[in-house]
């Protein structure tokens, strides 16, 4: 009887462990799913950047003010159009109630709009824009506190 | 009798499930190692396409012409919040294209960056290259 529960306990820390695992394989998904993703997509809106400027907040990066070189949480960017003039976006790292979003607002008919046009990823928990070594730079922080930095316009 | 075959078939479960987990586990940090890898050079791709000319040719530069290099550690990010800082080691160097005796003027280096980093105890390398031309 005592060898019987012996076993079976045994087969029971087995599937406990097994799903442990499984469990923190599903965690830990930014870097091998998310990231990639993230990065390409920044690489391709910031290859197409005639220039940029890096801001600390929302706020200043919509009305182009205070840039900064490190810690910016919103990158305002200038498309250079066939006729000579510019588009604008902003990509920017804002909290939507506990989620952080990484969105993109695109200049229409001469405003910012209110919401954001699209969103890049929902599954950031941080993400820090740079310009300190002369080329843009992007960490993305993950729900685990992993941790990636893309460069902008490396082609 | 009967318990100890059910223990040997017990324990014969318990390690294929754990040779299962480290082929997965392995694997994943290979992943994680490219993609880490991969990110960090692009910021190698950016660097040599921006890197100005002059500090390019300069005394200082951070492409010295071959055989001289220039070598240092890198950071190239975190797999989790308990995990300390991944590094590689990045050697840059650049090589003269062009002949010396050039009568259009025009002066083209090849840039090299080649990020040496390690998976377990295998060492791999990975190299980006730009054209550099004044």
């Amino acid at each position: 009887m005592s060898m019987t529960l012996a076993l079976a306990s045994s087969l029971m820390i087995l599937l406990q462990q097994h799903l442990t695992m499984f469990q923190m394989s599903l965690q830990n998904n930014f870097l091998v799913d998310d990231a990639p993703k993230i990065g390409s997509i920044l690489n391709r809106i910031l290859n197409q950047v005639d220039h940029y400027f890096v801001y600390g907040t929302k706020t200043d990066a919509l009305n182009g003010a205070n840039p900064v070189n490190t810690g910016g949480v919103a990158v305002r960017l200038f498309f250079r159009t066939p006729t000579g003039s510019f588009d604008q976006g902003i990509i920017v790292a804002e909290a939507s109630g506990s989620k952080m979003l990484l969105n993109y607002y695109a200049y229409k008919n001469g405003q910012w709009p209110t919401n954001a046009s699209w969103t890049i990823s929902s599954h950031v928990s941080g993400v820090q824009f740079a310009n300190s070594t002369g080329i843009l730079l992007a960490q993305l922080t993950g729900p685990m506190g992993e941790q990636v930095t893309y460069a902008g316009a490396s082609q | 009798m009967e318990v100890t075959a059910a223990f040997t078939v017990a324990m014969l479960i318990a390690l294929v499930s754990l040779q299962g987990s480290l082929t997965v586990l392995t694997s994943r940090t290979w992943t994680v190692m490219q993609v880490l890898t991969d990110a960090y050079l692009s910021q190698e791709t950016a660097m040599e396409n921006r890197y100005p000319y002059e500090d390019l040719t300069g005394s200082n530069t951070l492409w010295p012409t071959w055989p001289d290099y220039w070598q240092s550690s890198v950071s190239l990010g975190k797999t989790g919040t308990n995990s300390g800082q991944i590094y590689g080691t990045i050697q840059r160097f650049k090589e003269l294209q062009t002949p010396s005796a050039n009568y259009t003027g025009a002066e083209t280096y090849l840039l090299t960056s080649i990020l040496t980093y390690q998976i377990g105890s295998a060492t791999y390398v990975k190299t980006r290259m730009t054209l550099r031309t004044r």
